[in-house]
């Protein structure tokens, strides 16, 4: 069975927390029997995205949100509470809400998704991997 | 009797949205009296951010100017560059750097068909009402996109803002067996393509003919991308130095992008032009499939920009595959130069139309004064003669929102480089 961890940002700023926490969870090293998983980063979403989905049984994304927490929380977040413009009209706006929405209606989403929101800020606080490795291998390890 | 009425459409608040656009339409007595398009684009201060910089530096600046083609941005600077530098990058940077453009090509014209332009034409409100009834015909762009951005990253490190060019070729060249493996998916990508221009060619297209002037790039031995002469369907036939005799920028008071027009009229610039103005470029295959969907080129009718597009594409798989068949990991991927004082001119076709650069250059190769001509600003007063020719033969007396959709239609078929902005169209109808 296949896992992937997929973290979504950019090289600099606040949006790199997605890519940090991803970087933090392969090196640590997750205990997930009988799953093989891999680790990715997603410079953006949308097709690519989508791409890296493909042949997954499981997939777990991973972005720096405003979930009004503190800096570097961790929380699994809902497709619902995901805003989408709903209209995917422009190349720009294809966030990470449109991207799974669309992959929903091609059926290209893995049986099993989650979405992990790290609350957005400067760095990655060590008690973030702590928190985000209890949440997945609460979900997927034995 | 005078009735006003104003129309808001509502703006969504989005992430990773740049730009601004809104129309203003003025109808008089059942005649268009004003019609402007509004739009803000970023490149003006570009301009002033690339000074005193080095000009290895101001290559992967100028790809900050558009997320969706910055290695349109990248190639036109490179060259610029090694024009005065005297470099001479060589076969093997040369056909590299053109199938890093398919890649560009490949990844904007799938994302403008599929999830920007279709839509209009097939009677959906946006992509994804589309993917539902045509799921199989958005997963084919998709992978179509992805494989352009995988051949960006392949030469660029990565496909958003890629940073594999350097003045005088790239600072890496990819393995052989990397190429291998995209080698393999554009073959089998081939049929894919072939098959989007038939479906291209199948869509209700509105019959729509207007006069225009194309410009773009013309090579001797190539489809106008990475390099050329400026020429039009009018006689022009300048050298990229020769730009300013003879294309003038305008600044009207309702657009902060300057408008342009080529000896004293708009012109049009983007895929349609480009493939009126190439046909006899088209690789063999390209050209009898084009002919077999019976449309006619050259075509006077802008609505077979999409298309272009797709006959683009398969161009772009054509080029990039027999590029690379042959690969070899060279011993060095650049060549050396030295900076030379004087005045760089630079220009290639970005996926929306001819990019032109202007650089002033020091004797260290730092960067003194620089001008950069988008398609976008080019293609601006095309777009409001397009939209008042277009509204007038929809009719004037239809709807706010008949009208409204009918210029935002327009709009996208030219995949302005403020695509985000044009979907969030604000209309202003005054009638008198």
């Amino acid at each position: 069975m296949r896992l992937v961890l997929i973290g979504i940002g950019s090289p600099f700023g606040d949006d790199t927390l997605g890519w940090q926490l991803v970087d933090a969870l392969a090196a640590r090293g997750l205990r997930l029997a009988g799953w093989d998983v891999s680790f990715s980063r997603a410079d953006r979403p949308g097709p690519s995205l989508l791409d890296r989905l493909q042949a997954q049984d499981a997939a777990i994304i991973i972005d720096a949100m405003h979930l009004g927490g503190s800096h570097g929380s961790v929380r699994l977040v809902q497709r619902d509470e995901l805003e989408a413009s709903g209209s995917l009209l422009s190349g720009h706006a294809l966030g990470v809400a449109e991207t799974l929405e669309l992959g929903e209606k091609l059926g290209m989403l893995p049986p099993r998704l989650e979405i992990l929101g790290i609350e957005m800020g400067a760095g990655l606080p060590s008690e973030a991997v702590d928190e985000a490795a209890d949440l997945v291998e609460g979900l997927f390890g034995t | 009797m005078s009735e006003q009425r104003d129309i808001r459409i509502e703006v969504p608040v989005l992430a990773r949205v740049e730009g601004e656009g809104a129309l203003e339409l003025e109808i008089e007595n059942g005649r268009i009296s004003d019609l402007k398009l509004r739009i803000f684009e970023p490149p003006r201060f570009f301009e002033k951010f690339v000074e005193h910089y080095h000009c290895d530096a101001v290559i992967d600046m100028v790809a900050r100017i558009c997320g969706i083609c910055p290695v349109a941005y990248q190639m036109s600077a490179a060259q610029a560059f090694e024009g005065l530098f005297g470099a001479d990058t060589g076969p093997w940077v040369r056909d590299m750097r053109r199938v890093m453009y398919c890649g560009e090509w490949l990844q904007s014209h799938s994302l403008h068909i599929h999830l920007l332009a279709a839509p209009d034409f097939l009677g959906f409100n946006s992509a994804l009402e589309m993917a539902e009834v045509y799921p199989d015909e958005v997963r084919r762009g998709l992978m179509l996109q992805t494989l352009g951005n995988d051949l960006i990253a392949l030469f660029g490190g990565r496909s958003v803002h890629p940073v594999g060019l350097r003045v005088g070729g790239f600072y890496h060249a990819p393995s052989v067996e990397e190429v291998d493996a995209i080698r393999r998916r554009l073959d089998a990508a081939l049929p894919e393509v072939e098959a989007l221009i038939a479906w291209c060619a199948s869509l209700d297209l509105p019959d729509d003919r207007q006069s225009f002037v194309s410009a773009g790039l013309r090579h001797p031995d190539e489809y106008g991308m990475y390099s050329g002469r400026l020429v039009s369907d009018q006689g022009q036939d300048i050298d990229i130095s020769e730009w300013d005799a003879h294309i003038r920028e305008i600044h009207v008071p309702h657009s902060t992008a300057l408008h342009a027009e080529l000896e004293g009229r708009p012109y049009l610039v983007g895929p349609l032009a480009r493939l009126n103005l190439n046909l006899d470029r088209l690789p063999s295959e390209t050209a009898a499939i084009l002919e077999r969907t019976g449309f006619a080129f050259p075509s006077d009718n802008m609505f077979h920009s999409m298309l272009a597009r797709a006959v683009e594409m398969h161009v772009a798989v054509i080029d990039a595959a027999r590029l690379l068949a042959d690969y070899r990991v060279p011993e060095r991927a650049w060549v050396e130069w030295e900076p030379r004082p004087g005045v760089a001119f630079g220009a290639s076709e970005a996926p929306r139309g001819t990019l032109w650069h202007r650089y002033e250059v020091d004797e260290r190769g730092h960067v003194s004064g620089a001008r950069i001509v988008p398609p976008t600003s080019q293609n601006q007063a095309r777009i409001e003669q397009d939209i008042a020719s277009s509204l007038h033969e929809l009719g004037l007396d239809k709807d706010e929102d008949a009208l409204r959709l009918r210029a935002e239609t327009v709009i996208r078929n030219y995949d302005p480089c403020i695509s985000c902005a044009t979907h969030f169209l604000k209309i202003r109808v005054h009638r008198r």
